[in-house]
């Protein structure tokens, strides 16, 4: 009778079973993947370091900024482009969503402002699309591991599109990670260059002029810039992939601890209801014998 | 004596105290000495030779970037340094061979790009024949 309620309890334990070894590998997996980022990173954050400073001192020994004014800061602008950077696959928590929430209040904060948005990965791509929103390119499958020579590549694209001069402002909304607990969205500028005036007391000497070589390093600085953004991003979608897993692999512990106590529960149960009905129809047989055996 | 550092997006590729270096800017071909007046420069894809502290003679291919000079250090940001040892011959021959039939038929967007990856390559070929004296 109540075999088959034994058995589809049975059958929910071993599926349990399953997804969480898949769950499991998926941990492990992003957490093979952050390291190698990490390390990337590691390396990589001291030339940024450095680049971005030794950028800031050139630009603010800039004395004719008609030059490059293009490229600088000067009034609110009024074309914004929105770069989204967000992951190609799920199972990663809430981080693809929340990136694309908060693209969306800046696009609402923007109001008339706001121009378009450039999409990398296919999870905003399709929630984008899903919302007719206005994307003006998308790039997928970018995701396995950030190269220096595509960030450079990208990094070009969006000064090509900036150079054009439909737009006077390009944004980037990409996920960081605060630590390897804790998520959030960043929003940085990512051109124009906002230019520190300080007063600068040591006096360089420029080999080209600081103008000509602003131009020249411009690209360097950019495809810098855009690796580390790419990396962060990264660094954040992994981590948030590595909590989502262990949370899972852990419920699903859970849920299989449940059932096999459920399932023990009921066999005892059948067995105890087994034994009390053969010993009772036993005891009522000795009884109809006994009674027989008087008369 | 001063200290030159040439950092990468990779790793730092030297850090070391050295005598004199002589490298190649945007406009032409430059050296220095130490305690030298700050300086910014905007480095070529070139060859950069250093002087060690203990008089050895080595090189690096250069592929652009900055360098600065400021209180005896130089800093060396590229996006690649390598030393003759580290080259790839074949690859670079073949780099090079490629984008030399690639550039016949670009349009003039991509040359730029070509013409770099031309200049990459040749300035390694140039760099792994020389030895450290």
């Amino acid at each position: 009778m109540g075999r088959g309620i034994l058995l589809e309890i049975k059958r929910k334990i071993s599926s349990i079973k399953s997804t969480m070894h898949m769950t499991r590998a998926m941990e492990m997996v992003a957490t093979a993947r952050l390291q190698l980022f990490k390390k990337n990173l590691k390396n990589f954050y001291e030339y940024e370091k450095e680049f971005s400073s030794t950028f800031e001192r050139i630009s603010s020994s800039i004395e004719d900024i008609d030059e490059v004014k293009n490229f600088i800061w000067q009034e609110t602008p009024s074309n914004v482009m929105i770069v989204v950077i967000a992951g190609d696959m799920g199972l990663c928590g809430s981080y693809n969503d929340d990136i694309v929430n908060a693209s969306y209040d800046r696009e609402k904060t923007l109001g008339k402002a706001f121009n378009s948005f450039y999409v990398i990965g296919s999870k905003v791509n399709k929630r984008m699309g899903f919302d007719g929103k206005k994307i003006r390119n998308s790039i997928i499958d970018m995701y396995s591991k950030p190269f220096y020579d595509d960030a450079q590549s990208l990094s070009n694209e969006l000064i090509r599109i900036y150079g054009k001069g439909e737009i006077d402002c390009i944004e980037i909304i990409h996920g960081y990670s605060k630590s390897s607990l804790i998520q959030s969205v960043k929003d940085e500028i990512f051109l124009p260059i906002k230019i520190d005036k300080k007063s600068q007391n040591i006096s360089y000497d420029f080999e080209p002029s600081a103008e000509e070589m602003l131009k020249v390093i411009m690209p360097q600085y950019f495809g810098s810039k855009m690796y580390r953004i790419l990396l962060e991003s990264r660094i954040s979608e992994q981590n948030a992939r590595q909590n989502a897993m262990r949370n899972a692999t852990e419920n699903a512990k859970k849920l299989m601890d449940d059932f096999s106590l459920k399932y023990n529960k009921m066999r005892q149960f059948y067995i105890t209801q087994e034994v009390i009905e053969i010993t009772n129809s036993s005891e009522s047989l000795k009884g109809e014998e006994s009674t027989t055996h008087h008369l | 004596m001063f200290r030159l550092r040439i950092i990468t997006p990779e790793k730092v590729a030297f850090d070391k105290m050295v005598n004199f270096i002589e490298f190649k800017t945007i406009n032409g071909a430059m050296g220095t000495l130490q305690n030298r007046l700050p300086l910014f420069v905007a480095l070529d894809i070139a060859e950069f030779e250093i002087e060690q502290e203990n008089g050895k003679i080595s090189f690096f291919a250069v592929h652009g970037g900055i360098g600065e000079f400021f209180n005896n250090v130089f800093t060396v940001l590229s996006d690649a340094a390598e030393r003759p040892e580290d080259i790839d011959v074949e690859r670079a021959k073949r780099s090079l061979e490629r984008a030399r039939v690639d550039i016949e038929e670009v349009e003039e967007i991509r040359r730029k790009e070509l013409e770099m990856k031309i200049q990459r390559a040749l300035i390694r070929l140039k760099i792994s024949q020389k030895k450290e004296r």
